[in-house]
């Protein structure tokens, strides 16, 4: 309700000023894609998933819908410290039904400080602010082992400040917010926690869930010189997920050891429905590290980014992931290769599930983007994801086995 | 043959003429202060919104394509069209600023020769006495 509010108020207030205080503009990307190799997932589909929070994935049939996106960003000066933003993002994957992705207002404290409020996206990764501009980066998109998470925006304040050494900027931001996703499609909440992809009868299992990220509380630190950009962030979150499940019970009506009938139970006794959520597996702090960067050098830019992910959860998860990657600079050609891993280990015995590494999954990427005039890019890239997770069907979480992907999209902004 | 060998002249020879182009960075001639070449990267970039003495700056680029303004990219910030357009497009998307206006040379010209905020671009050949040379490429 806060969020149709705030939105409500920051679209009025464009219609409010005079045009030559409002400023147009947007990115977008059409992108098509086809799994070309790899082995049949359980599902019965070679896979190849492209984007965990609106579950796009690609399978052998070409599909132009699952990445293509469209945003408008609108900025309107209020009053000569104050501006208002928002952007409008439709995206294929989700039906083209337009979003407010960003709306927040920013308010120049001085030259070299300042305050926003409202609905960003998330600082985590270093491409997490603009994973979706993929006009901005080399790539068709950043590497979906690392950019998976079904939160990528949050409400709440950010305080940022620049100063200046020499050659270098630095740019410490702290921010602060909260935020919930509900009926998260690809979030299909049993089956990655149970390790199963089909479960049998008997257990219970759910389409979607809702998930919040609340007391989220970070700091962000930017060092960057005309070669080298660096940024190191800490976060923390409280991470619950919520899913209406239900029970297969299996009565043996005759005591005969032979089940006799099957009962689906999706309700309390008192008539609520049964949600799941309150346990150590669903609800429990996040800490995120991070360092990331790139280094431009005169034909060459190196971009990385390593990642360490701390659950208090019942398994004691852990994510440590990496990507880097090397863009070779011809002002209209810019081949690259990139390589991004990613692991789970599990570092406490959750009622006898052992301990040990439980997910691992590399990309490959290889491709090229031709840069078309000053504000369209066409893009080829082929990837390559392995599976290289223990095979043991109680101890693999991962939800893929090895596919190779390839993709052709344009980028645009205007 | 030969056709292929008049083009790599004529390439090379428009390669020569570019990097070669004398290239300033003018402000206001009241504006006596010292601009650096790490001043110009800071502010042509966005990293820095205000000159030495802490007065605010106007930065201004001549327009997107402008051969002039394409080697100053080249040379003063290191960074292609393409490359320098990406960036501002992380920049103006994540909120954190916009890329400065864009204007053609006479309109640079006159709006420096008119305001004691504003840095810009301009061929070397073109600077008139109303606007002072910081610093040249």
């Amino acid at each position: 309700m806060l969020r149709f509010l705030c939105g409500c108020l920051l679209v009025s207030s464009f219609w409010v000023f005079a045009e030559d205080r409002i400023q147009m503009s947007g990115y977008g990307s059409i992108v098509a894609g086809k799994v070309v190799g790899g082995q049949v997932d359980p599902s019965g589909e070679k896979e190849f998933q492209v984007d965990f929070y609106d579950y796009a994935f690609y399978t052998e049939d070409i599909d132009f819908e699952k990445e293509s996106m469209v945003a408008l960003q609108l900025r309107a000066d209020i009053v000569d410290n104050l501006k208002a933003t928002i952007q409008l993002v439709a995206k294929g994957a989700d039906s083209w039904s337009p979003d407010i992705d960003w709306a927040y207002l920013t308010y120049d404290l001085t030259q070299n400080s300042s305050l926003m409020v409202g609905r960003r996206m998330l600082p985590m990764y270093y491409f997490s602010e603009y994973m979706e501009v993929g006009y901005s980066y080399p790539w068709i998109r950043p590497p979906a082992n690392l950019y998976w998470w079904e939160i990528t925006q949050f409400n709440g304040i950010t305080y940022s400040h620049a100063l200046h050494l020499g050659d270098w900027t630095i740019n410490p931001s702290v921010f602060a917010g909260r935020e919930t996703q509900e009926d998260i499609k690809s979030h299909d909440f049993w089956r990655n926690r149970g390790g199963y992809y089909f479960p049998p009868e008997g257990t219970y299992i759910s389409g979607t869930a809702d998930v919040t990220w609340s007391k989220i509380l970070g700091i962000n630190v930017g060092f960057s010189n005309d070669w080298i950009d660096l940024r190191a962030s800490y976060f923390r979150t409280h991470y619950n997920t919520t899913a209406e499940v239900f029970f297969n019970d299996e009565l043996d009506l005759n005591g005969d050891s032979i089940v006799d009938k099957i009962v689906q139970r999706r309700y309390n006794p008192d008539g609520t429905p049964i949600i799941s959520g309150d346990w150590p597996l669903t609800d429990f702090d996040l800490d995120f590290f991070g360092l990331g960067g790139s280094f431009t050098f005169q034909y060459v830019t190196v971009l990385f980014d390593y990642n360490y992910v701390l659950y208090d959860d019942g398994f004691g998860s852990e994510f440590p992931t990496y990507y880097v990657s090397a863009v070779y600079n011809h002002d209209v050609w810019q081949p690259y290769i990139g390589l991004s891993s990613a692991k789970l280990k599990l570092t406490k015995d959750w009622q006898g599930f052992g301990i040990g590494e439980a997910e691992e999954h590399e990309i490959m990427t290889v491709g090229v983007r031709y840069n078309l005039g000053s504000s369209a890019a066409i893009k080829l890239e082929y990837n390559d994801f392995a599976d290289n997770g223990d095979r043991l069907p109680w101890y693999d979480f991962s939800y893929h086995n090895d596919a190779q992907l390839l993709s052709l999209g344009i980028d645009f902004v205007f | 043959m030969r056709h292929k060998i008049l083009v790599a002249v004529v390439a090379l020879s428009c390669w020569t003429q570019a990097t070669y182009a004398n290239i300033a960075v003018i402000v206001h001639p009241s504006n006596q202060q010292v601009i650096t070449d790490t001043d110009v990267k800071n502010l042509f970039t966005g990293r820095q919104k205000s000159f030495a003495d802490g007065s605010p700056a106007i930065v201004l680029n001549l327009t997107s394509g402008d051969a002039t303004q394409s080697a100053f990219n080249n040379k003063a910030l290191g960074r292609s069209d393409a490359q320098l357009k990406a960036f501002w497009s992380k920049v103006m998307f994540t909120g954190k600023g916009n890329p400065p206006k864009e204007v053609d040379s006479a309109e640079m010209l006159k709006l420096i020769a008119e305001n004691p905020s504003i840095i810009g671009v301009i061929d070397a050949s073109q600077a008139t006495s109303a606007v002072r040379i910081a610093i040249t490429y």
